[in-house]
């Protein structure tokens, strides 16, 4: 069945939340059936938890997190109980097969005062498209550390609505790397709830051919004294196009607020587009808010500095490459893991 | 060592070296002195290959080979240095990195093996104490953070670990107050050698009397309008460089 027989209200680019990301074009001509998703989990056993809610949804307009409503799957549900310190990462794995629409809908609870880190690692064969919806809850002075890999097939498409609460203290680390699917879009809203409960939203997104990736974040300050971080990174090569529409928005509440938003961008081919949309809305008076963005060419005048020392173009290419890129790499707080995205990233440069 | 022929350059359609010529031998220090838009940074940009200069006419010689048809990185290979005027800031790029992948490009491009890791070291220690640059400084990023002291030095010690026969060092005394500049001379006496040579470009005397050079060459209008030994230097000083901007007009 063609996309638009199984779904009948897909986000367009009419909304403005989407006005970047043409996501009925990216599932134009895939045939899909459903089927259920079905994460393949490592470290994550004892810590399953059966029927899980899910919220009904209350968006205006056709979202992401509407149409994994169309036909969903059970909830995974993974707690972790208060105070638990989860050593070892849990590894989460969603693959795709061709013809498949897989709708997934996965829970993570983190109790007051535990600490767990989630991989997820999202990969796949050929057409299909992934919608998943992710709700977090991080309970008062609990730590979660999210790392997610999407290395979908060039032919897929990946959607993922994320929603995140923080509670007081409570600290939400999230480093998504893209480099897969034809189509991405990685919408992450988060929701400070009180005190200190921090936010960090990072990622780097390497892209070529004719792939689309859409980064989509919304932090909502609810409570005072709470900081925020957004750093994202977007290398771009062939004809490939970068979305990346971050909002902080602080409610009156929330004075002393101190929100951080930095998008770089760099354009390896006069061919490839990025599309920038930062936005604060603030309605505190006594906050702390910065946003920036930058979208360019690799600078030719260390170029030039590098080869001058007589290191070769390509490799000076590469070095600056690695140099924009490991600065956004600096917010993954787990060196092992940071260790596996620099690999992932170098596998990629070839 | 260099010869530099009757070289034309432009930018855009604007002429900026007319004709200059200029001969250094092995072991020789030449200093050029001009005034500002004279063409001495041009001249320090064309001989390194930066792009965006359009040689009209002329040629440039390393060890007889004209080296207008190589890439920077090749020139760097052939013995060629330049201590930039305004060194670069490479962000994420570390500098004892840096250095390494530097001094093993120029020896991979000559077929030499790689340096070893440990030797490398042991070299860049001695190096760095002379020119009295920090541990701190090389765990930073390439010139990131650094004062216009450190940037300058900084260029020295990467000619230290390269160890060019043909170094130009383009306004290496800009912005240095008189114990820096101690410093970097110092450590550009302690590279004079039989078989390697200097450019020295400045703008002001001063330079050269902790750099003592063979010769000096006056560059106005985009060619060398006088050349002389040492005591130019001193004559220019005294009577600055209006004289020469006229005879070259």
């Amino acid at each position: 069945m063609t996309v638009q027989t199984l779904i009948k209200d897909l986000p367009t680019t009419k909304q403005e939340k989407w006005k970047f990301s043409n996501l009925p074009a990216a599932l134009k001509g895939l045939e899909l059936v459903p089927a259920s998703a079905t994460w393949d989990m490592t470290g994550a056993f004892e810590f399953l938890e059966a029927g899980g809610r899910w919220p009904a949804t209350d968006d205006a307009e056709p979202s992401l997190w509407a149409l994994n409503a169309a036909y969903p799957s059970d909830p995974v549900s993974i707690r972790v109980p208060a105070g638990k310190h989860v050593e070892q990462p849990i590894h989460l794995t969603l693959e795709g097969h061709e013809g498949q629409l897989l709708t997934s809908r996965l829970s993570l609870n983190v109790g007051a005062g535990a600490d767990v880190t989630v991989i997820e690692h999202h990969k796949g064969l050929e057409s299909y498209w992934k919608n998943c919806a992710t709700q977090i809850e991080v309970g008062a002075n609990a730590r979660l550390r999210h790392y997610r890999i999407i290395e979908d097939d060039p032919f897929a498409v990946n959607t993922q609505a994320t929603r995140v609460s923080v509670r007081r203290d409570g600290n939400y680390e999230c480093f998504t790397l893209t480099t897969g699917a034809k189509f991405s879009r990685n919408e992450v809203h988060a929701r400070l709830l009180a005190e200190n409960a921090t936010a960090s939203l990072s990622g780097a997104t390497l892209l070529n051919g004719r792939q689309v990736g859409d980064t989509t974040l919304l932090i909502e300050h609810e409570a005072p004294h709470c900081p925020s971080h957004q750093y994202f990174k977007t290398l771009l090569d062939g004809q490939a196009k970068g979305v990346f529409q971050g909002k902080i928005h602080v409610h009156q509440i929330a004075q002393k607020t101190d929100g951080y938003q930095l998008s770089n961008n760099l354009l390896l081919s006069p061919l490839a587009e990025m599309d920038v949309k930062p936005e604060l809305e603030i309605y505190a008076d006594d906050v702390k808010c910065s946003h920036g963005t930058t979208t360019g060419a690799l600078d030719e005048t260390p170029l030039f500095y590098l080869r001058s020392r007589g290191v070769t173009e390509k490799d000076a290419r590469r070095l600056l490459i690695e140099a924009f890129l490991g600065e956004v790499l600096e917010k993954i707080t787990r060196d092992e893991i940071r260790a596996d995205m620099e690999g992932r990233i170098r596998l990629w440069l070839g | 060592m260099l010869e530099i022929k009757n070289l034309h350059v432009a930018i855009e359609d604007k002429k900026i070296l007319n004709g200059l010529t200029l001969t250094i031998n092995p072991g020789e220090v030449h200093a050029i002195m001009g005034p500002n838009g004279a063409g001495k940074s041009t001249l320090s940009y064309v001989l390194a290959g930066r792009e965006d200069y359009e040689v009209t006419e002329g040629e440039i010689l390393l060890d007889g080979e004209n080296i207008l048809e190589m890439e920077p990185e090749q020139r760097a290979a052939a013995g060629l240095f330049l201590a930039f005027q305004y060194p670069v800031e490479i962000p994420g790029v570390q500098m004892t990195n840096f250095l390494k992948t530097a001094m093993n490009s120029i020896r991979k491009q000559r077929g030499e093996s790689e340096i070893d890791a440990l030797d490398f070291l042991k070299i860049l220690k001695t190096k760095q104490k002379a020119l009295g640059v920090s541990d701190d400084m090389l765990k930073r990023a390439v010139n990131v953070g650094f004062s216009g002291g450190e940037k300058k030095r900084n260029e020295v010690l990467q000619m230290a670990m390269l160890e060019p026969k043909m170094a130009i060092l383009d306004e290496t005394d800009s912005g240095l107050d008189i114990d820096a500049l101690k410093i970097v001379a110092d450590g550009v006496n302690k590279l004079r050698a039989e078989d390697r040579s200097f450019l020295v470009i400045t703008h002001y005397q001063r330079l050269l009397d902790y750099i003592v050079p063979d010769f000096v060459h006056v560059l106005a209008k985009g060619k060398i309008v006088k050349s002389g030994g040492k005591e130019l230097a001193l004559e220019l000083e005294a009577s600055g460089y209006a004289g020469f901007v006229d005879e070259a007009a």
